[in-house]
């Protein structure tokens, strides 16, 4: 069957299919950009997706240990020592800061079971037990949101030193993101009060 | 104990006799025939008399056979089958387990083994023993499960087994309210694409810092951030030592609040015994069974964490 178009290779030159192939590389390489650069924003948008993630986590662990300290309070009235709360939690923390507010709630909750050892009365309270067993799965939340985050920044990372992604981060100014790592105490002891 | 399993394979061998003694009339019928062939054929008598005569004998012969295998054979099989499952199967399940409910003849529905979108669901769906027992506390459901996709060309008929196992249903202690999967990578029969067009929830692969796990599993999660939650380092370690206990592939699926783990081993494993003896290491064959289940709720000790809530 006689297809009009195909008539028309006949008169294209070396110089003209040379051409051709040459803008078809191009186009292939514009599109390979484009690609990678929508992967590399999906991958920052996770990141941030699970720094949002850590936030909640640690809001949360936070509520939840400010209650069980509540519910202590009424056991331990007598108790003369009086230490103070320190943990501030406030919006754009950076990982440092977070890290850092991590360890001190692990304090804080170390000291939770502390008075419930102190206080065996208090250990008996169904609301305290509840809180108990509501600040372990918060605990675990909070590993995950870790585990997330981290999992997303070493995906990045791992694009941005491997060839030839590395060279699409490095047109997108993109630099390597720090790992979320639990701080060990490098603050002071946290302070509670009773 | 002993003498119970020598009653129970007593039956075995009768069940066993009655399917051969079915057949007798059969071949007697056929030997028959042949014979009355053989011998027209010999004296030159006329074969087209003697032809209805050796038909006949083989039809009634053969009828013969079908109605001692339906009405006589079957039953020695289906009363076999139910000893052994309410006598041996119950008892040892009985001996690891509290308030054991086991009936022979159910198993989920479909749609409840559907919904989870584990495996494909073909045109064949069938299963039995279904057990509702408690361990430590912890309910679970577990029923033997075989899905096919059976298609006739009219030439030829082909049968794909998707799944032939255990399916395993329990409430586990972390309550996720996104779906979430766990695929042992050599299971080829799982549920394949979250795509488009499919029913199922969309879902992406999640990749855990654990090369090796990595490797043997699939994760794949509508929420990532629950995948992390319920895949901690423990749990990986408690899904290697399973892989290495079965005898088979499996996926566990985390479904509207319950864990469902699908064991692929191509076995239905608490059939009785036809041509081999039943032994007195029965029970041991159906405690083995039971491994996985023992061994998620201790390993992960659900049991604890729920008794703390």
């Amino acid at each position: 069957m006689f297809l009009p178009g195909l008539n028309i290779l006949g008169k294209i030159g070396a110089l003209e299919i040379v051409l051709i192939v040459v803008i078809a590389l191009v186009l292939l390489v514009i599109l390979w950009i484009i690609l990678i650069s929508n992967s590399f924003k999906r991958n920052i948008v996770k990141i941030q997706e699970a720094d949002s993630g850590i936030d909640v986590a640690l809001t949360k662990r936070y509520d939840l240990l400010t209650k069980a300290l509540d519910t202590a309070r009424a056991y331990a009235k007598h108790e003369k020592e009086t230490i103070y709360e320190v943990i501030k939690l406030r919006q754009g923390m950076t990982l440092d800061e977070k890290a850092n507010a991590a360890a001190k709630l692990d304090k804080m909750g170390n000291n939770v079971n502390v008075l419930a050892e102190a206080y065996p009365e208090l250990r008996s309270s169904e609301v305290f037990v509840s809180l108990q067993s509501s600040i372990t799965d918060s605990e675990e939340h909070l590993q995950a949101a870790r585990r997330l985050y981290n999992s997303n920044v070493s995906q990045l990372n791992q694009r941005l030193v491997s060839f030839p992604s590395s060279v699409i981060g490095r047109m997108l100014n993109l630099t390597q993101q720090k790992f979320f790592e639990a701080e060990q105490q490098k603050t002071q002891d946290v302070k509670i009060s009773l | 104990m002993d003498n119970f399993i020598t009653e129970i394979d007593k039956m075995r061998k009768e069940m066993l006799r009655s399917f051969i003694l079915s057949f007798i009339p059969f071949f007697a019928g056929m030997l028959t025939a042949i014979t009355i062939h053989i011998v027209s054929y010999y004296y030159q008598l006329e074969i087209k008399e003697y032809i209805g005569y050796a038909v006949a004998v083989f039809i009634i012969g053969m009828a013969i056979s079908i109605y001692l295998s339906i009405f006589w054979a079957t039953s020695k099989y289906k009363i076999y089958v139910s000893k052994y499952k309410n006598e041996i199967v119950k008892s040892s399940l009985e001996s690891v387990f509290a308030n054991v409910v086991f009936e022979p003849e159910k198993c989920f529905d479909k749609e409840f083994i559907a919904q989870t979108f584990m495996i494909p669901i073909g045109n064949v769906f069938k299963g039995d023993d279904k057990v509702t027992a408690e361990y430590k506390g912890v309910q679970f459901t577990r029923c033997d499960l075989t899905v096919q996709n059976v298609t006739s060309t009219g030439k030829s008929t082909s049968v794909v087994t998707y799944f032939m196992g255990q399916w395993i249903v329990l409430d586990f202690h972390k309550k996720i309210e996104t779906n979430l999967q766990i695929r042992e990578r050599e299971f080829n029969s799982a549920a394949k694409g979250f795509g488009l067009f499919s029913r199922a929830p969309k879902m992406e692969y999640v990749k855990t810092e654990s090369i090796d796990f990595n490797k043997k599993f699939a994760v794949f999660a509508e929420d990532p951030h629950s995948a992390f939650y319920i895949i901690t380092p423990h749990f990986m370690e408690v899904l290697f030592k399973l892989q290495a206990a079965i005898d088979g592939q499996f996926i566990l699926g985390f479904v509207g609040g319950l864990l469902h783990i699908a064991i692929h081993t191509n076995q239905n494993v608490f059939q009785p015994p036809i041509i081999s003896a039943v032994s007195p290491t029965e029970k041991d064959k159906m405690l083995a069974q039971t491994y996985i289940i023992t061994q998620l709720i201790d390993e992960l000790n659900i049991n604890l964490i729920r008794q703390e809530k």
